[in-house]
C-alpha cells in the first residue's frame, strides 16, 4: 500500500516536472510550424485543428540569406567545430592531469593534491565577466582575437576544471592495486593509464564529455566578446536573430536546431552513465 | 634461478620508520613467508622487492643484479594481491593473457599458455567470465593464474587469502604449497596469519615494528623462539608467558608455585610454556606444580583447560579429549623435558 502510494506520488512529481520542462519546447516546436499570423492568434498547440502547419520556418534555416534565409549554417558549423575541438583538448589534458592528481603526491608550496584539485575548480567560481577583459587583451596582444585558435583556447581553459574535477573523483574509485598489478604485468605508466585505468572510468569520461559539450555549445559570453566577424558562433547568432525583426517561425526553428545536438548527444551517452556498472566492477 | 638479496634496507614515511636494518637473503627456489602483526612492515618489504615502493636506504638485488631504478615490469616478478586486483573490464581469459600480450608474445603461444594454466588451476569454465561474475575464491584463483602464466623468476604474495573464508583459505593454501613444490620458483609470501606462515614456509621471517625478530624454519621458530614476541606470536593457542623468579635449580612462578627446573639465571624472568607441553602428572612428581581449572574448552581432538595459579595467573593447558576435567579440579602439571622457554624480563631475549 505504502509502496504504491510512493510510486504514485513519484509519477505525479515527475509528471509535473516534465510539464515544466517540456512545455517551452512544445511551444517553440509548434511556433516553428506556424506562420506569423498563427503566432499572434493566441496559444494553440494542435496542428491542422487549431492552426495550419507550414514548413516555411524550418526552410529558412537552409535557404540562402539572399533569398530570405537566415545566416545560421556557418555559425552552426563553427560552433560544432569549436565545441568538438575544445571538448577533445580539455578531455585529453584534463584526464591526464586528473590521473596525476589521483595517483601521485604533489606539492606546490603549501598546496597538496586536494588543494590543487580545489584550485582547478575554483577557477570556475569567477564570473566570466571578470575574465572577459583580460582575455580580450590577451588574445588581442597575441593576434588571436576573433580566431578559432583563440576561442578554442579560451573554451579549453573554461572546460579543463570541469574535466579534472569529475575525473579525479572517478580515478579515485579505481583501486591503486589495479595500477600496480598492471605495472608488474609489464605496463609502463602510459599503458597502465590507457589500457587499465581509463577503460574502467567510462562513466566518468561520459559525464565529463557531456558537461564539456553542454558548456561549450551553449557558452554565450565569451562567444559574444571574443569573436565578431571571422568566427561567428551559434549562441550569439541566435540571440541577434531575436533582436532583429525575424519571423517567429525562423526564430523558433533556429532555437530548436541549436538544442538538437545536445539532445542527440544525451541520448547516445545516457546508457553509459549507469553507476551501477561501476560499483559492481571493483568488489 | 632467482636469489633475492636484501641488504640493510630502511624505509621511512615522512615521520614514521616502516623498516629498519633489514638484512635477508631469499635463496633460490625457497618459499619464504614474512609474518607479523599489522604495521610490522611486511607488506612494505614485499612492495620494495616488487619495485612498487623504494627503500630510503639500502639495496636489493635479484640474482646479484641491483634493482635500484629497475621498474617493476623489468624485474621479472609476479604478484598476487590481497584484493585480487583483477582488471574488471576484461574477461578471465584476457586477464590471464594481458601480461603476455603486453610483452608482445605471439597469439598462438598465449592461447596455449593461458589454457595450460587455466587447466592447472581448474578455471577453464571461467575463462569467458568477468571478475564481478565470480566468487571470491574463484577470483583469487584467477589472480594466482595471472601470476603463473608469466613463469616469472619470483612469485610475490601479499596476503592473498585474507579476504576468503576459513575453508577456502585452507584449500587454497594447500594449493599454493603444491604449486610451489611443482614449479620450484622463489616465492615471498606476506601474511599476518601464523598458521599460514607455518604451513607454507621453508623459512619464516617474523617482523615487528619494521625489524626482523627472527628468521628460521617453522619448527625451529616453534621450538626455539628467539624472544618473547616470537614465542607469543607463533603457535595457537599462544604460549603461556608467566612471570617467574629463577633460583638455584628451581623456578618460582608468580602465583606462588615453585618447581624444580634448570635455569641459567637467578632473579626475575619470563617462563614460556606451550599449552601442549604441559603434562598432567601424578601428584608429587618431581618438577611439577599445581593449577586450578577455571574453564574447559573442548575443540574436538583436544581440550583446552584454562587454569589459574594462585589468584591471578592464567595458564592454558592442552590435553587429550579423553581426559575428563571439570571446573575446580586441581591439576598437577609438569613441563615436558626441554620444553621450557626462559626469556629475559627486560630485553625479552631468550635465556636458555
Amino acid at each position: 500500500m505504502r509502496l504504491s502510494l510512493y510510486i504514485g506520488l513519484k509519477w505525479v512529481a515527475l509528471g509535473l516536472w516534465s510539464i515544466f520542462v517540456v512545455a517551452p519546447f512544445l511551444w517553440a516546436l509548434t511556433t516553428s510550424f506556424k506562420s506569423d499570423n498563427g503566432v499572434t492568434q493566441g496559444a494553440t498547440y494542435i496542428p491542422w485543428l487549431e492552426y495550419e502547419p507550414t514548413l516555411e520556418g524550418w526552410a529558412t534555416l537552409f535557404r540562402d540569406p539572399a533569398q530570405g534565409g537566415i545566416e545560421i549554417q556557418e555559425p552552426y558549423l563553427a560552433s560544432v567545430l569549436v565545441t568538438a575541438a575544445s571538448t577533445f583538448i580539455a578531455l585529453v589534458l584534463g584526464t591526464l592531469a586528473a590521473y596525476g592528481l589521483s595517483r601521485f603526491s604533489f606539492r606546490a608550496g603549501p598546496m597538496k593534491n586536494s588543494d590543487i584539485s580545489f584550485f582547478f575548480i575554483s577557477q570556475r567560481v569567477m564570473p566570466p565577466a571578470v575574465l572577459a577583459i583580460p582575455y580580450f587583451l590577451l588574445l588581442q596582444n597575441t593576434a588571436l582575437l576573433d580566431t578559432y585558435i583563440g576561442i578554442v583556447m579560451v573554451y579549453t581553459t573554461m572546460l579543463l576544471p570541469i574535466v579534472v574535477w569529475v575525473m579525479v573523483d572517478f580515478f579515485n574509485t579505481v583501486p591503486i592495486e589495479l595500477d600496480e598489478a598492471a605495472m608488474i604485468d609489464g605496463c609502463n605508466p602510459m599503458q597502465t593509464f590507457f589500457r587499465i585505468v581509463l577503460p574502467n572510468c567510462g562513466p566518468g569520461l561520459v559525464v565529463a564529455t557531456l558537461l564539456c559539450i553542454i558548456f561549450s555549445w551553449s557558452e554565450f559570453f565569451f562567444a559574444m566578446t571574443l569573436s565578431f566577424s571571422n568566427v561567428q558562433l551559434l549562441p550569439p547568432t541566435v540571440v541577434i536573430l531575436n533582436s532583429n525583426k525575424m519571423p517567429w517561425w525562423s526564430l523558433s526553428a533556429s532555437a530548436l536546431a541549436s538544442v538538437l545536438p545536445l539532445i542527440i548527444v544525451a541520448f547516445f551517452l545516457e546508457r553509459y552513465l549507469s553507476r551501477g556498472r561501476l560499483a559492481r566492477a571493483f568488489k | 634461478m632467482a636469489q633475492i638479496t636484501i641488504d640493510k634496507i630502511e624505509k621511512r614515511f615522512s615521520v614514521t620508520k616502516a623498516l629498519s636494518a633489514i638484512d635477508l637473503t631469499v635463496r633460490d627456489r625457497e618459499f619464504v613467508v614474512l609474518v607479523g602483526p599489522s604495521g610490522s612492515g611486511k607488506s612494505t618489504l614485499l612492495r620494495i622487492i616488487a619495485g612498487l615502493d623504494f627503500p630510503s636506504e639500502g639495496t636489493i638485488a635479484i640474482d646479484g643484479k641491483p634493482m635500484m631504478g629497475v621498474a617493476p615490469k623489468d624485474r621479472d616478478v609476479a604478484m598476487v594481491f590481497q584484493s585480487h586486483a583483477l582488471y574488471p573490464h576484461m574477461t578471465v581469459y584476457d586477464n590471464l593473457a594481458f601480461n603476455l600480450r603486453i610483452r608482445g608474445i605471439a597469439r598462438e603461444q598465449i592461447d596455449v599458455k593461458v589454457k595450460e594454466v587455466a587447466a592447472r588451476l581448474e578455471i577453464i569454465e571461467l575463462l569467458k567470465r568477468r571478475p564481478h561474475q565470480m566468487s571470491g575464491g574463484q577470483r583469487q584463483r584467477v589472480a594466482i593464474g595471472r601470476a603463473l602464466v608469466r613463469d616469472p623468476r619470483v612469485f610475490l604474495f601479499d596476503e592473498p587469502l585474507s579476504n576468503l573464508d576459513a575453508e577456502l583459505r585452507a584449500r587454497l593454501r594447500t594449493e599454493i604449497k603444491r604449486l610451489h613444490r611443482e614449479l620450484q620458483r622463489t616465492s615471498v609470501y606476506v601474511t599476518h596469519d601464523q598458521i599460514e606462515a607455518m604451513t607454507l614456509a621453508d623459512r619464516v621471517v617474523v617482523l615487528r615494528g619494521g625489524r626482523i625478530e627472527q628468521v628460521g624454519a617453522p619448527d625451529e621458530l616453534y621450538a626455539r623462539p628467539a624472544n618473547i614476541f616470537v614465542g607469543g606470536f607463533i603457535g595457537s593457542p599462544a604460549m603461556n608467558l608467566v612471570p617467574a623468579n629463577g633460583a638455584d635449580g628451581s623456578l618460582a612462578l608468580d602465583g606462588g608455585e615453585r618447581f624444580a627446573a634448570s635455569t641459567p639465571v637467578r632473579g626475575p624472568l619470563i617462563a614460556g610454556m606451550r599449552p601442549e607441553d604441559l603434562m598432567v602428572v601424578p601428584v608429587g612428581t618431581a618438577g611439577s606444580f599445581h593449577a586450578r581449572v577455571n574453564l574447559t574448552e573442548p575443540t574436538g581432538a583436544d581440550t583446552l583447560l584454562l587454569c589459574s595459579i594462585g589468584a591471578k595467573l592464567d595458564l592454558c593447558v592442552r590435553v587429550s579429549r579423553h581426559m575428563r576435567a571439570v571446573e575446580g579440579d586441581v591439576l598437577t602439571l609438569r613441563p615436558r623435558d626441554g620444553s621450557l622457554h626462559l626469556f629475559d624480563i627486560e630485553s625479552g631475549q631468550r635465556l636458555n
